[in-house]
């Protein structure tokens, strides 16, 4: 009696990752994953299902799955709906199936069309959020000063620069802000954000509020320690688009004293940065006694707490089970940071920058800020740093599912911040 | 209402509409699906089964493990909303504003001139002839040389911003633009007056080809980009005559031939072909001549079918030829299918393979590019393709709009207000919307909404696709992708 032929398919919803002898399938319905590490014989079938005249369905005989040793695979994938095992008797005709990885096939740095167009076309429509360094006025020394605003939106004095002077040093004018403003109109800017230095010091904070209300959403951020007078008038009253975000350090906290003053201010959301493991009880007493809701916790990497990073920050498996992702999230991660992607960042020393870590890509007056789009785009590329470019996520099966490189990442110089390596060889 | 389909291989597919997905389906959970629609209770079914197999009708025999295995995939599928999309309620709110309007004047990559309404030819499907019925026939026959300069002067300012584009079109357009060739020339040397921005123009011309020799010169020195009308070879070019009758064809080879001669590089670089398709001519006669003759790719486009005056309607119908019938049920469809599909013209929309595909593909590309948040039909944003001024001082998007349609003028000065035309737009397309909103087709939209009697209290539109009529064209887009796999596979990593 002959073989039954059956035609095994994988689900156009569920994303393949083939690197060397290893496999990952990943179900972007149910967000679980299945890796198979130093399989030759299951990467070949896989590679034979993706071939063009396969698209994801291969016509196979139980004879064919044994001899192979992919019986148990077979039972895995029908497991995790990830695709099927279907008699031939019941649909003659091969099923069509859309794989989902198709049209970004390539390796080595090719980009999405939509990618390529944009350095030659709309440009300018990339930029999605504009962040301005207003001044970098500051008479306070904290120890995250400079470093902290490599990592994430953090006030800076930009003491790093010898030029600057932190009583006199340089400022945005408000012309300077409008012709930025001018320059990406019709963008799909979603979110403005205005910071220092010491942003209660900027002299124009008044205009700015009038010129940036209503068009933007705007977020204001004031460190704690500048606001002892509470916050300017300006950015608390009137714009309903306007938010105030306040950046505190634990380790600078004097309670309870400041707890008070914390309450008293009510800022629409409040940045935590911490550094160490000593804060965290810190950290909850504040969250328990503050009782709102619109609170972030900014892990802060100082250079020496890579442990506390380790314990508290770095991703595991868990956490990357707990997000499902669609294919176009994956997709997109592939291809760009969706992190960093659009964002543009003016500095008061008149640098525009992509990437705070990076070099500028120009001066204000210098260049347009569609110039500075082409040239982040076609030679920076600091939009474009993607896990699967940098060592060692480039070898990691799970360099499409996880999150996008971060400033961390990048201050660091660690970029697999997770513990993601050492697990998913052990899971299914 | 049921979002699954069979092809004519006997496959079943589920469309997901919101994900953009096509999802191949097992019998069993289409078993499922049919059961619950008709009101039955699967679990309760289910949990009734007697035995270690059962018999389903047209289906076969299973165990009661296979068939409990796809119920529970397909309430997989159901609880992510799959049989049920959620209804997307943001798709078609966006409307435009004035400040819209103005940023897509500031960014027009295109001016185009009517010219003249004058032409040496008098073809026989002529849009200005007695085939069609075209309100604007008696209009001033050439352009108000002063108004062309008064418009360039008003776009000069938007021109000078930064969100202006690097490239913008000089376009001039007909009747036969080399007719009225002074205005070409005047209107091309003032652009050369414009400092700072004059070297963002490029110049294009489409022309007939029969006054081609006499202001090649003035033409190629100036690096224009000639767009020539011929359909083909002796034969496929017979309905572009002169008004006596005589054919236009021996003329036009010979000045097309002039200029491949004594300007090969400029020939190769600057000059391109468009053919319409009729009763004489066909996709491969066309593509055939143009290949051998010029090794060129001509642009094919159909007779304009809106507009057509009745009382000539059956010579109308006897000339029209659509694509997609000659793509279709040509002699030669195997060869075109096989080796053309995506080089040729947009297809009406019997046929949706690439834009379905293109959609399919642009959901898996970047989910923040979705386009959720878009405005109803397929009509162009006004000036986002190309700025219209015709002879009689109206401004309107496109040549191809009825001047009843006109955004503005020019009188003793441009009349343009933003703010009205983008509220005239939102009119529009809140009427259209009653119809985009249940229409399957509406995310894959082209359709132009000028081409609706969107003035009218009830618009009509010819492509309007029931769910029915969707999963019937998905049926056979996908059934013949189960026949041809590489035909998908080209599309999605060469095109």
């Amino acid at each position: 009696m002959p073989d039954k032929s059956y035609w095994f398919y994988l689900e156009s919803f569920v994303y393949a990752v083939i690197k060397g002898r290893d496999l990952l399938l990943y179900n972007s319905l149910t967000g679980k994953f299945l890796s198979y590490m130093d399989r030759p014989r299951l990467v070949e079938f896989l590679l034979d299902l993706d071939r063009k005249e396969n698209l994801y369905v291969l016509k196979v005989s139980r004879e064919f799955l044994r001899d192979n040793g992919l019986e148990g695979f077979m039972g895995d994938i029908k497991d995790y709906f990830m695709g099927d095992l279907i008699d031939v008797s019941l649909t003659p005709k091969k099923p069509f199936i859309m794989p989902p990885h198709l049209d970004n096939r390539e390796e080595g740095g090719q980009r999405p069309r939509r990618i390529i167009r944009n350095v030659s076309g709309d440009s300018l429509f990339s930029i999605n959020e504009l962040t301005f360094f207003v001044t970098s006025r500051c008479e306070k020394n904290c120890t995250a000063c400079d470093s902290a605003g490599k990592q994430f939106l953090w006030c800076t004095g930009e003491k790093e620069s010898s030029e600057l002077d932190p009583v006199s040093g340089p400022m945005l004018e408000l012309t300077e802000i409008k012709e930025i403003l001018d320059q990406t109109k019709g963008c799909p800017i979603k979110t403005v954000n205005i910071i220092g230095g010491d942003l209660t010091r900027y002299p124009h904070l008044n205009r700015l509020v009038d010129l940036l209300c209503p068009s933007f959403n705007v977020n204001y951020y004031f460190h704690f320690s500048h606001l002892k007078n509470g916050f300017p008038d300006a950015v608390t009253s009137g714009c309903s688009q306007s938010k105030v975000t306040l950046l505190v350090d634990c380790s600078t906290l004097a309670l309870p004293c400041d707890l008070n003053h914390l309450k008293h201010l009510q800022p629409d959301k409040i940045v935590f940065l911490i550094q160490r493991d000593e804060e965290i009880p810190i950290l909850e007493e504040l969250i328990e006694n503050l009782k709102t809701g619109n609170i972030a916790v900014q892990p802060y990497f100082n250079g020496h707490n890579l442990d506390f990073f380790k314990a508290n920050v770095f991703s595991d498996q868990e956490s990357l089970i707990e997000t499902i992702l669609d294919i176009g999230t994956i997709k997109a991660r592939r291809s760009y940071n969706t992190l960093s992607y659009g964002k543009m960042f003016i500095r008061s020393d008149k640098k525009i920058y992509s990437d705070l870590n990076g070099k500028p890509l120009g001066r204000l007056g210098e260049i347009s800020m569609e110039t500075a789009v082409v040239s982040e785009l076609s030679e920076h590329g600091n939009w474009l740093k993607v896990r699967r470019d940098v060592v060692p996520c480039k070898d990691c099966l799970l360099d499409s599912i996880c999150p996008p490189l971060s400033n961390l990442e990048t201050v660091s110089g660690i970029n697999n911040s997770c513990n993601i390596w050492n697990d998913h060889r052990n899971m299914k | 209402m049921r979002n699954i389909f069979k092809t004519a291989n006997n496959n079943h597919y589920l469309y997901h509409s919101q994900e953009n997905k096509v999802v191949f389906l097992h019998p069993l959970i289409n078993f499922f699906s049919e059961m619950e629609e008709t009101g039955m209770n699967a679990r309760q079914w289910l949990d009734n089964l007697e035995g270690s197999n059962v018999t389903i009708k047209g289906l076969g025999v299973f165990s009661t493990g296979e068939i409990t295995y796809y119920f529970k995939k397909y309430n997989l599928l159901k609880e992510k909303n799959y049989f049920s999309p959620v209804k997307d309620e943001q798709l078609f709110k966006r409307r435009l504003t004035g400040h819209d309007i103005e940023n897509l004047v500031t960014r027009c990559r295109e001016v185009i001139f009517e010219i003249t309404k004058k032409c040496i030819l008098d073809c026989r499907y002529c849009i200005q002839g007695d085939l069609y019925q075209i309100h604007e026939k008696n209009q001033k026959v050439n352009i108000d040389r002063d108004k062309a300069i008064l418009f360039l002067k008003y776009l000069r300012r938007y021109w000078s911003r930064s969100l202006s584009p690097e490239h913008i079109g000089i376009k001039f357009y007909g009747g036969e633009p080399l007719m009225n060739f002074e205005a070409v020339k005047e209107i091309v040397e003032y652009t050369k007056t414009l400092t700072g921005i004059s070297e963002k123009f490029y110049y294009y011309i489409t022309t007939n080809g029969v006054l081609l020799d006499r202001h090649l010169d003035y033409l190629v020195a100036n690096n224009f980009y000639i767009s020539i009308s011929l359909d083909g070879d002796k034969d496929n070019n017979s309905h572009r005559i002169y008004s006596d009758g005589t054919s236009s064809f021996e003329k036009v080879t010979a000045n097309v031939n002039l200029i491949r001669d004594n300007h090969p590089s400029y020939f190769e670089e600057n000059i391109s072909f468009q053919s319409v398709l009729h009763n004489r001519n066909s996709i491969t006669g066309i593509h055939n001549y143009f290949q051998e003759s010029y090794q060129k790719r001509p642009f094919m486009t159909e007779m304009t079918r809106v507009r057509v005056n009745q009382a000539r309607k059956r010579e109308f119908d006897k000339m029209q030829v659509s694509t997609y019938h000659n793509l279709y049920h040509g002699e030669d469809y195997p060869l075109i299918k096989e080796k053309k599909l995506n080089d040729l013209p947009r297809t009406p929309s019997g046929i949706i393979t690439h834009d379905i595909y293109n959609w399919l593909l642009k959901g898996l590309d970047d989910p923040g590019k979705r386009e959720r948040n878009k405005t109803p039909t397929g009509t162009c944003h006004p000036f986002s393709k190309g700025i219209f001024l015709a002879t009689d001082g109206k401004i309107l998007p496109c040549e191809r709009i009825e001047h009843k349609f006109s955004l503005g003028h020019i009188k003793d000065e441009v009349i343009l207000d933003f703010k009205a035309i983008a509220e005239r737009f939102n009119r529009y397309y809140d009427k259209m919307n009653r119809l985009c909103l249940s229409c399957s087709n509406a995310k894959f939209c082209k359709k132009c909404m000028f081409y609706c009697k969107v003035e009218e209290p009830q618009p009509v539109c010819n492509q309007y696709c029931s769910q029915d009529d969707f999963l019937r064209k998905l049926s056979d887009n996908i059934g013949y992708m189960e026949d041809k796999p590489g035909i998908y596979y080209k599309h999605v990593t060469e095109i």
